[in-house]
């Protein structure tokens, strides 16, 4: 049995690891056995985050630069996917966490900020998709938290206005929100190509908030804590792997019950 | 206050957007029905006055204004425009949005993508951020979005038999996204308007029959609801009249469904 959940033989890419949860995301892929490439617009920080898992013996595959957003783009990543890793058997998109902060913004300020996480998102699962059901296999992983699934509540940033003006940006539970019926959608035309898409919906990391915020969140959560670093790997591993061939169009929260109450 | 009187509008400004047609006029008609003063926004004014003047028929106070979603200069004027004569907007129906062209269902290209995450998302949050800044100032609002029952569950395939053409197109990646971000905003809008007594609530209609619609695909969509049938105008109006009266005051965050069922099983 638990060798459905290994990824051994399976190649992977994740698409903006250097955002919060994406180390995790890729240390697990290849903890499972996938060989894994990472993509997104700024290089420097995914060949930091790649020589920081290398010196840790994870290693990753290969750096793709791609700049989410544009239609040539994303051909152009599907042309290099093709030629160069041949099968690719996972995707996974982090660039949800690409947000501005502050409610109040221009049209252009939105609209830019829009281009990346709602155009760029559309095109890159358009032209994956397109080599997975020619494959007849894969599996599409979408990054979320859980603003997808109940809204952000003003009542937990009391103590710290300064995430609160990261949260209650004018488009986070916008972006965040509609990976969760894209998900269904994306998985209604692939599914008949035998290519499953999900969502994940974690709630927010140990270590990457303040207290304040923290002891707020977590008194609202049945499992008394924050997202760990197991916590985001196992199912990503899951969504990733044989064990959940059965599984698609679901948002899956991983959030410590915040959501189940 | 007597039951009835809590679903009135009596001296209350609605502006209403994309409420020229469709389900956008069935709001239209509710709201001027239950008393309040329309300002009717359109980028088709020829045609927002052909209702308008519909509407005026049947006694309602209605003003249109032009404005085009694409373009923020538009958006502003459009929303300081009922400021500057108003003082107040008290409800706001937010119910335009485009059907972007090139390239069908999963297939559809970049210049279409790029249209409607221009107008429909960025334009559709622009838009409402404005008019939320003015109810915040009042300390008192309604604003209701349309989301789609199609925000809320992935595509029926079965829907399309003997409509293949339909069915391609139901594959489209824009609508699914920016109707479930329309959902999940409105709960996330709710908790930051919620401390100013702004209320912020989403309908989330089922498909709408019109004289175009396929007798196949009406047949097979209304097997699939539990009212056995496709939605007209009228369905709306009473869901909308609720989520902008007071009538719904302890209402906020909500996303729904009229949809004849469609979402239930």
């Amino acid at each position: 049995m638990l060798n459905r959940f290994s990824l051994t033989g399976k190649n992977a890419l994740v698409s903006s690891p250097e955002y919060i949860y994406g180390e995790e995301i890729v240390a697990g892929l290849i903890e499972a056995g996938a060989k894994v490439w990472v993509c997104g617009e700024n290089t420097e920080a995914l060949r930091d985050l790649s020589d920081k898992l290398n010196s840790a013996g994870i290693k990753v595959q290969g750096i793709i630069e791609y700049n989410q957003g544009k239609e040539a783009d994303a051909v152009l990543l599907a042309q290099k996917l093709r030629n160069e890793i041949g099968v690719l058997d996972i995707f996974i998109d982090n660039g949800s966490n690409c947000l501005m902060k502050g409610w109040v913004h221009t049209f252009e300020e939105i609209n830019e900020n829009l281009q990346r996480t709602q155009l760029g998102l559309m095109l890159t699962v358009k032209h994956i998709g397109m080599i997975m059901t020619d494959q007849g296999f894969g599996s599409v992983i979408l990054i979320s938290d859980y603003a997808a699934l109940v809204g952000c509540d003003v009542h937990n940033y009391e103590n710290d206005p300064e995430k609160f003006d990261e949260d209650f940006s004018l488009i986070y539970g916008f972006v965040k929100g509609s990976y969760v019926n894209y998900t269904r959608q994306a998985a209604g035309f692939l599914g008949e190509n035998n290519v499953r898409c999900n969502c994940i919906a974690f709630a927010p990391m140990e270590n990457k908030v303040n207290e304040g915020f923290s002891d707020a969140f977590i008194k609202h959560s049945h499992l008394k804590r924050l997202t760990n670093k197991e916590d985001v790997k196992a199912p990503v591993v899951f969504l990733a792997s044989d064990a959940s061939s059965y599984i698609t169009g679901v948002t899956l929260p991983v959030d410590g019950g915040y959501t189940a109450k | 206050m007597n039951t009835l009187d809590m679903f009135s509008l009596k001296n209350k400004i609605a502006l209403i957007t994309g409420g020229r047609a469709m389900y956008g006029k069935g709001c239209s008609i509710a709201l001027v029905d239950a008393g309040a003063k329309l300002y009717l926004a359109s980028h088709s004014v020829d045609s927002a006055e052909d209702t308008a003047q519909e509407l005026r028929d049947r006694g309602g106070n209605v003003e249109v204004v032009e404005f085009h979603q694409e373009d923020p200069n538009s958006i502003k004027q459009m929303v300081d425009l009922v400021i500057e004569k108003e003082g107040r907007i008290d409800v706001f129906v937010n119910a335009s949005r485009v059907i972007p062209k090139g390239g069908v269902g999963w297939f559809q290209e970049e210049s279409g993508l790029d249209w409607s995450v221009r107008v429909n998302s960025a334009g559709m949050l622009y838009m409402t951020m404005l008019v939320g800044e003015q109810m915040i100032r009042q300390r008192c609002g309604s604003i209701v979005n349309f989301g789609s029952m199609m925000g809320l569950i992935g595509v029926e395939k079965r829907n399309y038999d003997g409509e293949p053409r339909m069915g391609d197109g139901a594959h489209s990646h824009d609508y699914a996204l920016n109707k479930s971000g329309i959902t999940a905003w409105t709960r996330h809008a709710a908790s930051y308007y919620g401390r100013y007594n702004v209320r912020i609530n989403t309908l989330c209609p089922g498909g709408l029959e019109s004289d175009r619609t396929p007798e196949k695909f009406a047949e097979n969509y209304g097997r699939h609801t539990q009212l056995g049938r496709l939605a007209n105008e009228n369905d709306i109006r009473g869901p909308v009249l609720f989520l902008a009266s007071e009538a719904s005051a302890y209402l906020t965050g909500l996303s729904i469904p009229v949809d004849g069922g469609y979402t239930c099983i």
